[in-house]
């Protein structure tokens, strides 16, 4: 029977599972990944992690605690970093000790360290660390490891087609053709956020198909081009260090400059510790540029659907209504602003 | 800014600056400062923000600020702060002494006013030296506290001990003060007679380190009885940030103790918390109690792991979680708990050592 190791739903599941998929089944591991966060689970989640932490490591809790019992291996490797001169967030580095720490008898963990902080061409040392574990060859390692970075590099470049990321994951596992559902309307909103707050449709409450059914086209951070986030992220006067958040900022400064956006939505979870800082930053950059909505949504455990909704239709109506009163009043908002700046320079 | 305000401002007047001290953190600092933050930032930033208003209100014109590349939010303070006050249309230069050596070479020699290197030298000497002073007089009347006869004449004595050094700035001046400091500190009457019971205060550098914000935290346990110690010192915290004694600097030893329960540092004072917990329970000590400032980070990081603790060392932990929120009255009701508890079991174990 083959190993099972055990990836939770959660947390970067949604931008390295190819990667980390492709490895496993290379080496001849079977991959078996958590249900969809769902209000039991997070239940779970929170009877175990301590209180204070942001959402989406509650999140994660639950989904260890739905892996537990049923894996071999729990792979949950502590990704310090995964660029050069970046941390992730100080939660993931602490996660898998915490999870340690919160549950009795849990199968053997996988904490395989991912420090790319200082040499970012090391990718392959840790992975080899995993594969030993399995107590693969070199080469077979090494082969799993190629393949894994070819698949993650073909779905990195599909993401930046502008399709949304939940239905390319599904094409590549089902092994289906993709069916872009976006729709083509010329009503474009930006959706910035982490990825595990963006994609979980549980936690943010489906948000990206309520901004569908509303006819709206959504653009997410992994849709800009990484040369256009570097290029605004260097403007900053100190680069953001988290990796996640560098790219947040730097792409919601993008689309903000590049005016192809109607609106733009910040989600952060609770207590999440960067999203207070990008909040800020971001919202700073969105006064800039009145001719664009902006609205912050901060998502707990709580969150009442019907509220999400109401501001999200308040929200798209009044880009609507700005759109049909047209250029003039834009105008008018524009002087406005240059009056007010000039009366504070004097 | 605690007692690491002591440190900057006596090396910028070595270097002949006029300094502007912000008065003394107060309900007013708390208020400014959380409501101009962003919501869910971290009460340091919120407090120094606090801070640095009334610095400009009393006219500084220039802000020296620390900014790190760590992954706690530490790091991005003087972007923020700088982003917020620009915001507020506050006139000022901001100086951030950042992890590019180079250049905080140049901004050093700027600030110095044509003071040559040995100077900038003699400077940082003097004013660590007058921090690590300070906190000697600290440590001296942690062990006093529990044991005065009359309460409340540490913190008196104390106070003035801390005035006494900080008025100085000079070699000679200082060595006085600490001899003066020293002879106030120990002329306390004291009943030696005491079994004081030790507690360990671990937590998140600025809320440990700054009164107004813990409440007063270290007074309150000491009065209560409590030999207050704690693994971090504002002398400790400045030289572990040099990249030199990263390594093997003071924190290797609760790094090593941490080990166990977790493997890479998380930022912040993560692994100091739980290694200095580790360390004290090692030491038999009665109890612990750590201080984070809410949504911090490492600390929660750190509050998970120290459950697993507590239940494999068996040693009492108190979590304190501070916010712009927090009561005196709900403070002390639970220190007086923790205490009791600790109080009652030492008791029990006593009377199993006279049994046995």
């Amino acid at each position: 029977m083959a190993i099972k190791v055990g990836i939770p739903r959660a947390l970067l599941y949604y931008r390295l599972y190819p990667l980390w998929k492709t490895f496993f089944n290379s080496l001849g591991i079977e991959v078996v990944v958590s249900g969809k966060t769902t209000k039991k689970l997070l239940k779970e989640g929170l009877k175990y992690a301590p209180d204070e932490t942001c959402l989406s490591i509650k999140v994660a809790f639950g989904h260890v605690q739905d892996l537990m019992d049923k894996v071999d291996y729990l792979f949950l490797p502590r990704l310090v970093s995964l660029e050069r001169g970046t941390y992730i967030c100080p939660k993931f580095i602490g996660f898998p000790d915490m999870i340690r720490s919160a549950f009795d008898n849990l199968p053997p963990l996988i904490d395989t360290s991912f420090n790319l902080r200082k040499r970012p061409s090391n990718l392959f040392f840790p992975m080899y660390r995993i594969g030993r574990v399995f107590k693969k060859s070199f080469l077979t390692i090494h082969e799993a490891y190629k393949r894994a970075l070819e698949e993650e590099s073909k779905f990195l470049s599909s993401l930046r087609k502008g399709i949304l990321l939940p239905e390319i994951l599904y094409s590549w596992e089902q092994k289906r053709a993709l069916r872009p559902s976006n729709p083509k309307g010329n009503l474009c909103i930006a959706l910035v956020g982490h990825p595990y707050n963006l994609y979980d449709s549980f936690i943010n409450l489906d948000i990206i198909k309520k901004l569908k059914d509303l006819g709206a086209r959504v653009i997410t951070p992994e849709m800009v081009e990484p040369l256009e986030i570097k290029k605004e992220t260097d403007k900053i006067p100190q680069e953001v260090y988290w990796s996640l958040g560098r790219e947040i900022v730097g792409a919601s400064f993008y689309l903000l400059k590049s005016k192809s956006i109607d609106g733009l939505i910040h989600l952060g979870s609770f207590g999440c510790g960067p999203d207070s800082f990008l909040r800020e930053l971001i919202a700073d950059r969105a006064r800039k540029h009145p001719e664009i909505a902006y609205l912050s949504l901060i998502l707990d455990e709580h969150t009442g659907e019907a509220g999400v909704v109401t501001r999200l239709e308040a929200f798209i109506d009044l880009i609507e209504r700005r759109k049909m009163a047209g250029r003039k009043s834009q105008v008018a908002g524009r002087h406005l602003q240059s009056d007010k700046r000039q009366a504070i320079s004097h | 800014m605690g007692t690491i305000g002591v440190l900057g401002e006596a090396i910028l007047r070595r270097f002949g600056q006029e300094v502007i001290l912000p008065p003394k953190t107060s309900k007013r600092t708390l208020t400014l400062g959380s409501r101009y933050s962003p919501e869910f930032a971290c009460l340091p930033l919120k407090v120094t923000l606090g801070n640095l208003i009334e610095a400009l209100e009393k006219g500084a014109d220039t802000i020296v600020m620390l900014a790190a590349r760590g992954p706690c939010r530490f790091g991005y303070y003087a972007t923020l702060q700088n982003l917020i006050l620009k915001n507020l249309d506050y006139e000022y230069e901001l100086i951030t002494l950042d992890y590019d050596m180079p250049n905080n070479l140049r901004k050093l020699k700027r600030l110095a006013k044509g003071k040559n290197w040995f100077q900038i030298g003699e400077a940082f000497r003097f004013s660590f030296l007058k921090l690590l002073t300070l906190e000697k007089m600290e440590r001296l009347a942690h062990r006093i506290r529990p044991c005065e006869v009359k309460k409340g004449s540490t913190t008196k004595a104390y106070d003035e001990a801390s005035r006494i050094i900080r008025r100085t700035f000079s070699f000679r001046e200082l060595r006085w003060a600490k001899r003066k400091a020293t002879f106030l500190l120990k002329k306390i009457p004291q009943d030696r007679t005491r079994n004081p019971l030790k507690v360990g205060v671990v937590g998140e550098t600025y809320t440990v380190l700054e009164p107004y914000v813990n409440l007063e935290v270290e007074r309150k346990l000491g009065e209560m009885g409590c030999e207050v110690h704690r693994p971090v010192w504002a002398t400790e915290y400045m030289i572990s940030m040099l990249p030199i004694f990263n390594r093997w600097g003071p924190r290797r030893k609760y790094r090593k103790a941490a080990k166990p329960y977790l493997k890479e540092e998380a930022g912040g004072e993560c692994i100091v918390s739980i290694g200095g917990t580790i360390l004290y329970a090692r030491r038999k000590f009665d109890g612990v109690v750590h201080i984070a400032p809410f949504t911090c980070l490492p600390e929660i990081v750190a509050q998970g792991i120290l459950s697993k603790v507590r239940k494999d060392l068996g040693i009492p932990i108190l979590t304190l979680v501070l916010d712009e929120h927090t009561a005196q009255a709900g403070l002390i009701t639970r220190l007086e708990a923790f205490v009791d508890l600790l109080q009652r079991k030492q008791a029990r174990q006593k009377m199993k050592g006279k049994q046995g």
